[in-house]
């Protein structure tokens, strides 16, 4: 044995002798690597990004670009923090980010898809052990966790080719397809995730993928193949399910993830069939009109046992146990899904029953929980703030999108008892709205207010405004009004269109309060009986009374605050002081100086009043402030007319 | 007689032929200064040397036998005398001798050297022992045990491997472009002792002169077929073979043989025949010599025992330094340390690589892509017994069944991670193998 020199390296199981290398066969390799099957992916991925910058503009770009630094960075940094080799350049991340960015709105602000990238990359691949290793499809993953935490955001739809100024736009899905034509969904041109809506431009980059072998056509095929049948079961339009939401983008690009989804072909084929059955079970019986991301991930879940259940019978070799191998796993994954289908179902038939109006799916579920009965649509047209009706044992429900703050649509549920008293109103979308300072207007405490009323309501009486979010305000108190017309039958076609911000647009109601409860309000003034008065009042004052003992003065005085008139009841004492100041009407953004601050400073005094000298206004109010000060002033006038 | 075009196919990968020798006429090569026979060149036992330094021998001479069923006889390649008897390693890592002798460049041959009178099965065999006969596609199995089967055991097939999916190896190639007499005595001899029904020659589609000229030559011959065979690799090992030509399957634990089929190769019933016809043991073998480093590739006929060095010399010396060097094929082939190994029965190539074509790329992590069990040719995972290995879970292994692994390499070789994969289905079946030993 001649001529063995010592090794001068080890290098994994290659051994370099001084001078020939001596591995272990093969001693050749296959040209293509990780980072070339990501590259391919890349490739495949481009036609829908170019639709998705066509469709929704530079902004798009900036998602993905975003998305995909952030995950590059995020891989960078915890690859290096673990202590493990630096996987960057495999461009893994890269498509990741781009997937990731693929399943966000366009509207997404950046730092949200930024937590997703942290969500795909750090908690979903790297903790579980980096490339291979992770059971969940990262950007499925970040998107539903993104879904749930900003659904607002998540869920804010733009339609295509509006650029900057972002017009919401339902996904075709949610609005059950009845304002997209079949072209429309097949280039793209409806609302949706930045990457999911172009359909041609999926399926040219899938077909790449199976051309270049990186993926194979079995899932895909056998995703959109399950959808496409269930759909026909359902009878729910198969071709605009197959191009909508994101399907195709699913079937493409993420069931076909090589680390979470089955290595066998029979297994790829019962996880393709799985993926299109729970995504349109969703769809159909679900809540959610989307389901894609639910039942992949959902699928991922069951790929060990699939993969266990479909191994190969070795060609010449042993056939697998079966009672471990096969019949184990496949029990278990039957029960798993038929558990699983027999809640969605189940669930279903405890909140709703079949309808087949205009109303989606979710509005007529949430419809139900609100009346806590089954509801159905009754057909008709109301006009363009309502959407529909819906009746029910417990009352009827009236969908509503009136508008709020610069022409966006407030999207909400008004839900009524039998006799028209309201019994709930909920905001459903209101991502359309800049949020107000302070109190959100959906919360419990404003919506709360139009609870067990009733008839026109109006803004600053029965129901009091968000602070800075006066339009909103106003266009939820006009969107209630039109539901309550709506239900009652009182077909009112255009009144989403009063929520104009004119000075003087609830003055009708305003005075008509005064009028009809004016009086209401005297007694607890004037205790001891009182009679109205008549003189050369300024025009502003439109009633008076004194009480019997002549000791006290009320009047009845309309002034202009900043979005409406103000309509107090300024009493005076004989002695010509201020005995007290109540607003009864007000237009105004804050309730605030309605109240003690303002009023209290009027009480015992002799005017006249100045802001700024002998009253402090009200912080955010000062029009509204000198508003009321011009009407305690001109009550103190018509008081002094009556002295002469 | 019909075409038959190979439908079936197991997986497999689709390797870069680069069968750059195909159109070489072999050459014989002049003889060398000193030949080194080792005493093992077959899978069997390891025979004694017949002869002791300062013996004269002369071509043909038998020089190594021992008393033994799984022996092979040896044969010196040249005439002259024995110089030394050297301790020597064979790269699967068996100990023997190695007999070195020193040529007087006459060539006499042995006075022994003489047609086989064949009468019989049992003297068919006797003869096939003496020729010294081994597989000459890569293996060397004792050709006489494998054709000495059991008479209850119904064989009726005799497919002869022609396949050649290695790349770069044309040995075969040049033997049916050369010696299609041979190719087609042989085989009819064979059928003939050993009553055999029918041969099958498979041919891959790569080698179009070849499958025309086969299917001229046994055109009359209607129990000699010729089945084209897709040119994937590794449609040349056995059981692949043995499925794309006949579709039987050999079940694990089996020999073909057990299936009623004998595969031989294309060389090796040649190489038979021409024994019976001259009864010049094998000493002499096509070597293909190609690789990026060699001057002149080329198909050479080298003598048993001739060092690497000495065939490269003869096929025009290394043109840039060589850092890896093969015998076999890229994907079987066994990497030798040392240019003076010398050439054994069951070489059919050496092929030199610079360091650029013999880089083995870094393994990165396992995408989990599927691509390795995709191309296993006999369905295993690989990927998931990688994992057992490195676990050391012998259970696992074995529920994977391991021990199918035909060692083709396709897995390591398609793998986009370039896990080295093949390499440790190796090691798992020695550690399989060790602790059932024990
Ligand atoms: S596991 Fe064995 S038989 Fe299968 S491809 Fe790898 S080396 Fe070949
Ligand atoms: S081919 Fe390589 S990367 Fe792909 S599954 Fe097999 S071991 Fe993993």
């Amino acid at each position: 044995m001649s001529g063995v020199n010592v090794p001068a390296e080890r290098k994994g199981m290659t051994v370099i002798l001084e001078k020939l290398i001596v591995s272990a066969s093969p001693h050749i390799r296959s040209s293509n690597s990780t980072q070339k099957i990501m590259l391919d992916v890349l490739i495949g991925l481009s036609p829908a990004l170019i639709a998705s910058v066509i469709l929704f503009g530079y902004r798009a770009l900036i998602v993905t670009l975003t998305c995909v630094v952030s995950s590059v960075v995020f891989e960078y940094l915890c690859r290096k923090i673990m202590k493990r080799d630096n996987t960057i350049a495999d461009l893994s991340a890269v498509v990741t980010g781009v997937l990731l960015a693929f399943n966000l709105p366009v509207t997404i602000p950046l730092w949200i898809a930024c937590i997703g990238s942290f969500v795909a990359i750090v908690v979903v691949k790297q903790l579980f052990g980096g490339i291979g290793q992770n059971f969940a499809n990262p950007a499925i993953t970040a998107r539903i966790v993104l879904l749930i935490s900003f659904s607002g955001h998540m869920t804010k739809w733009v339609s295509p080719f509006s650029g900057a100024d972002a017009v919401t736009s339902p996904t075709p899905l949610s609005t059950g397809f009845t304002d997209v034509s079949l072209l429309d969904l097949v280039t793209g041109v409806h609302g949706g995730c930045l990457g999911e809506t172009c359909a041609i431009a999926l399926i040219l980059g899938g077909v790449y993928l199976m051309i270049r072998r990186v993926i194979d056509f079995s899932t895909p095929l056998a995703f959109i193949g399950a959808a496409f049948l269930w759909a026909v079961i359902f009878d729910a339009e198969p071709l605009y399910q197959l191009f909508s939401g994101g399907l195709l983008l699913g079937a493409f690009f993420m069931a076909t993830d090589y680390s979470t989804s089955p290595i066998t072909r029979l297994g790829k084929v019962i996880f393709g069939l799985g993926c299109g059955t729970v995504t349109m079970f969703i769809r159909h019986f679900g809540s959610y009109p989307e389901g894609v991301s639910f039942a992949i991930l959902f699928m991922n879940i069951l790929v060990p046992y699939i993969d266990r259940a479909t191994a190969l019978k070795p060609f010449g070799g042993k056939k697998m146990r079966v009672a471990r191998d096969i019949v184990k796993p496949t029990v278990t994954l039957i029960v798993i899904v038929m558990c699983i289908s027999a809640a969605v179902v189940g669930t279903y038939n405890l909140t709703k029953e079949e309808s087949t109006g205009s109303l989606s799916q979710e509005v007529l579920s949430a419809a139900e929980e609100m009346l806590g009965a089954p509801v159905s649509e009754v057909p008709g047209t109301y006009g363009e703030t309502v959407n529909g009706v819906m009746t029910s044992e417990n009352g009827k429900a009236v969908s509503v999108s009136p508008v709020g703050y610069s022409g966006g649509k407030i999207e909400m549920l008004v839900a009524f008892d039998p006799d028209y008293v309201i019994r709930e109103v909920r905001i459903l979308d209101i991502s359309t709205q800049t949020p107000g300072i302070g109190q959100p207007v959906d919360s419990p405490e404003f919506t709360g207010q139009f609870v067990g009323k009733s008839g026109n309501l109006t803004a600053g009486t029965d129901v009091d405004i968000v602070t800075g979010a006066t339009a909103t305000s106003k266009g939820i108190i006009n969107g209630v009004n039109a539901a309550s017309a709506a239900a009652q039958g009182i077909l009112d076609g255009d009144s989403s269109d009063s929520s104009s911000e004119e000075p003087d647009t609830t003055a009708s109601a305003t005075s008509s309060f005064v009028e009809q409860s004016a009086e209401d309000v005297l007694p607890g003034l004037l205790k001891d009986g009182y009679a109205e008065i008549s003189g050369q009042f300024p025009a502003e004052v439109e009633a008076a009374w004194k009480s019997a003992d002549e000791m006290l003065y009320s009047f009845s005085v309309r002034t202009q605050g900043y979005w409406g008139d103000i309509v107090s009841l300024i009493t005076i004492h004989a002695d010509g002081s201020v005995a007290d100041v109540t607003v009864l009407a007000q237009g105004e953004s804050s309730a605030k100086f309605t109240e003690e601050p303002l009023t209290g400073q009027f009480t015992g005094k002799n005017g006249p009043f100045t802001v700024g000298e002998n009253i402090d206004a009200v912080a955010g109010a000062t029009v509204s402030s000198t508003g009321l000060t011009q009407a305690v002033n001109l009550a103190l006038e018509a008081f002094a007319s009556l002295a002469e | 007689m019909a075409i038959v075009k190979g439908k079936r196919s197991l997986p497999g990968v689709r390797l870069a032929h680069r069968k750059n020798t195909q159109g070489f006429q072999t050459q014989a090569m002049p003889v060398p200064d000193t030949v080194k026979i080792p005493m093992c060149q077959h899978m069997g036992a390891v025979c004694q040397p017949l002869v002791k330094p300062g013996d004269t021998v002369y071509v043909g001479q038998k020089i190594g036998e021992v008393d033994h069923p799984r022996c092979v006889p040896i044969h010196s390649s040249v005439s002259g005398t024995v110089t030394a008897l050297e301790d020597y390693t064979t790269y699967s890592g068996v100990v023997c001798k190695a007999v070195v002798i020193q040529t007087d460049q006459q060539q006499t041959p042995d006075p022994s050297v003489a047609p086989p009178v064949l009468t019989d099965k049992a003297s068919f065999i006797r003869a096939v022992y003496e020729s010294g006969m081994v597989g000459l596609g890569g293996a060397g199995f004792p050709t006489h045990l494998k054709l000495n089967f059991q008479e209850d055991l119904h064989v009726d097939a005799l497919i002869i491997n022609g396949a050649e999916c290695e790349p770069y190896i044309t040995a075969d190639h040049r033997e049916f472009l050369e010696h299609p007499e041979d190719i087609v005595e042989g085989i009819q001899k064979v059928l003939h002792y050993l009553g055999i029904a029918k041969a099958y020659i498979g041919i891959e589609t790569n080698k179009p002169d070849a499958i025309r000229l086969m299917q001229e030559r046994t055109a009359s011959l209607p129990d000699i077929q010729i089945i084209p065979l897709c040119s994937v690799y590794p449609q040349g090992a056995e059981k692949v073979l043995i499925y794309a030509a006949t579709g039987r399957v050999i079940e694990a634990g089996t020999i073909p043989v057990q299936a009623g089929v004998i595969v031989m190769n294309v060389c090796t019933v040649s190489q038979l025949n021409r024994y019976f016809r001259t009864g010049m043991p094998l000493i002499s073998r096509r070597v293909t010599v190609d690789g990026d480093c060699i001057g002149q590739p080329k198909n050479a006929e080298v003598l048993i025992g001739s060092s690497i060095q000495d065939v490269v010399d003869f096929c025009g010396g290394f043109r840039q330094e060589p850092k890896k060097v093969l015998m076999g094929g890229p994907m079987m082939g066994v990497a030798v340390y040392d240019l003076h190994t010398p050439i054994i029965k069951n070489n059919n190539a050496i092929l030199c690589f610079s360091e650029e074509a013999a880089r083995i790329p870094q393994e990165t992590a396992c995408i989990r892509c599927g691509k390795c069990s995709q191309v296993c040719p006999v369905g295993i995972m690989p990927r998931a017994l990688e994992k057992a290995y490195d676990a050391q879970n012998l259970d696992e292994l074995e529920r994977l069944q391991v021990n199918l692994c035909l060692n083709c390499g396709c897995c390591s070789y398609i793998c986009p991670a370039k896990r080295n994969l093949a390499q440790k289905n190796q090691l798992a079946k020695m550690l399989l193998r060790a602790n059932t030993k024990r």
